[in-house]
């Protein structure tokens, strides 16, 4: 019984998570053609790191909005962006990083792939744990807001020199299909240039479903690859292959989002509780949870995803997650406390 | 009895933590509000709706 709830639990939140990077990326025939939604739901801010130039993303990025207000001449800070984060914060807290955020879940994948080395506490980790705040300060405000050009914008640094996120979604769909496309259009060219000195070439070639295609030479944006392409598609990298061995280490270390839901876990509405009368400090919770968290002590840790490891490690039923207070906590007598602590 | 008092206390700041989060929903309606009637929207709009070259390490 114990382990089917378990077992649901955890498929919960894997279809949830699913879902919700579909639905964020709804827009299919942006991947098709090479481009991204124009519509008016991009007014509205996403709750998780999803780029807004990925073509098939329907909300936009609340971090590429952040900088980009903060980095336009007419505002030094933007709002509207803070009360998206402030209204996902509130409700939901870092769940929507263990809920909502395709990026988390590509990272999960990659850690469920068998490794060796799989290691998520070392020395250095909860230093390496504010790294997040830092990035947020410097590359999310401080440099939208200082490094204006002459007409007084300024280009989000975060997306430009960090986000593994954006060349994921956005970079590799569109710079790899202008490339593709680039290469078709320039054996179509080839081709035009054969037919105007060979006769014997056909004007049109019979596509494989039977009809008739013609040969035009397209003129398409082919976008140039440089230094900065490659760096972020380094850093793609190597968040990639840390994942193998660590448990979302973009979202641990560099995430300034996560950085901001965190500062508001202890006081979101979806929490984690704990009843202490239930636990039996086997520090069961404390082995199974990736984010290096002893829930017994810190249930509203900053660093808290809520992904519901420990939930479902315990054995007494101590911990759970939910909005609100535990309802099932609250008629709990001597008699049923001891009877699941097994005295 | 002071430590009952001190127990009394630091539920009453639990419980006030437990409930922070809806004057904190309520403020941020207020901030999307004003974002709103600042023009905010319009900023934004326009950089979501456009490739972000800087995104996608181009520019």
């Amino acid at each position: 019984m114990a382990k089917r709830l378990k077992t649901e639990r955890l498929r919960f939140r894997r279809l949830v998570q699913i879902f919700f990077a579909a639905m964020s990326n709804s827009f299919v025939t942006g991947f098709a053609a090479g481009k991204i939604y124009k519509g008016n739901l991009k007014q509205l801010c996403a709750p998780g790191l999803n780029c807004y130039s990925c073509p098939g993303a329907l909300l936009a990025c609340p971090i590429g909005s952040l900088q980009a207000v903060i980095g336009s001449s007419g505002f030094q800070i933007s709002l509207y962006v803070f009360g998206f984060i402030t209204l996902f914060g509130a409700l939901l807290g870092r769940a929507v990083c263990g809920f909502l955020c395709p990026f988390g879940l590509v990272q999960e994948w990659i850690y469920k792939i068998p490794f060796p080395l799989k290691k998520n506490s070392f020395r250095g980790n909860k230093i390496l744990q504010k790294l997040k705040f830092i990035i947020l300060a410097l590359f999310v405000i401080i440099l939208p807001m200082t490094l204006n050009d002459a007409s007084g914008n300024a280009p989000p640094a975060f997306c430009k020199w960090v986000c593994p996120a954006g060349t994921l979604e956005a970079g590799i769909p569109l710079v790899g299909r202008s490339e593709s496309k680039a290469a078709q259009t320039a054996g179509a060219n080839k081709m035009i240039e054969a037919q105007k000195t060979d006769a014997a070439i056909p004007k049109e070639k019979t596509s494989l479903l039977g009809g008739k295609l013609n040969v035009k030479a397209a003129v398409i944006q082919r976008y140039k690859t440089g230094t900065l392409f490659w760096w972020k598609i380094a850093l793609l990298l190597l968040v990639l292959i840390l994942s193998l061995m660590n448990y979302r280490p973009f979202c641990k270390y560099i995430c300034p989002l996560g950085a901001m839901y965190g500062l508001m876990n202890p006081v979101s509405l979806y929490r984690l509780r704990f009843n202490k009368d239930l636990c039996i400090r086997c520090g069961k919770c404390k082995k199974a949870c990736k984010m290096c968290i002893d829930p017994m002590e810190q249930q509203n840790s900053v660093e808290c995803v809520r992904c519901g490891d420990c939930v479902n490690a315990c054995p007494t039923n101590a911990l759970s997650m939910g909005l609100g207070k535990n309802k099932r906590w609250i008629n709990l007598d001597a008699a049923q406390v001891c009877s699941r602590k097994g005295i | 009895m002071q430590q009952n008092k001190k127990a009394e206390k630091a539920d009453k700041i639990k419980k006030a933590k437990e409930m922070l989060w809806l004057p904190l929903t309520l403020f941020a309606f207020v901030l999307i509000a004003t974002g709103v009637l600042r023009g905010e929207v319009g900023v934004l709009f326009a950089k979501a709706i456009r490739i972000c070259l800087e995104c996608i390490g181009i520019g």
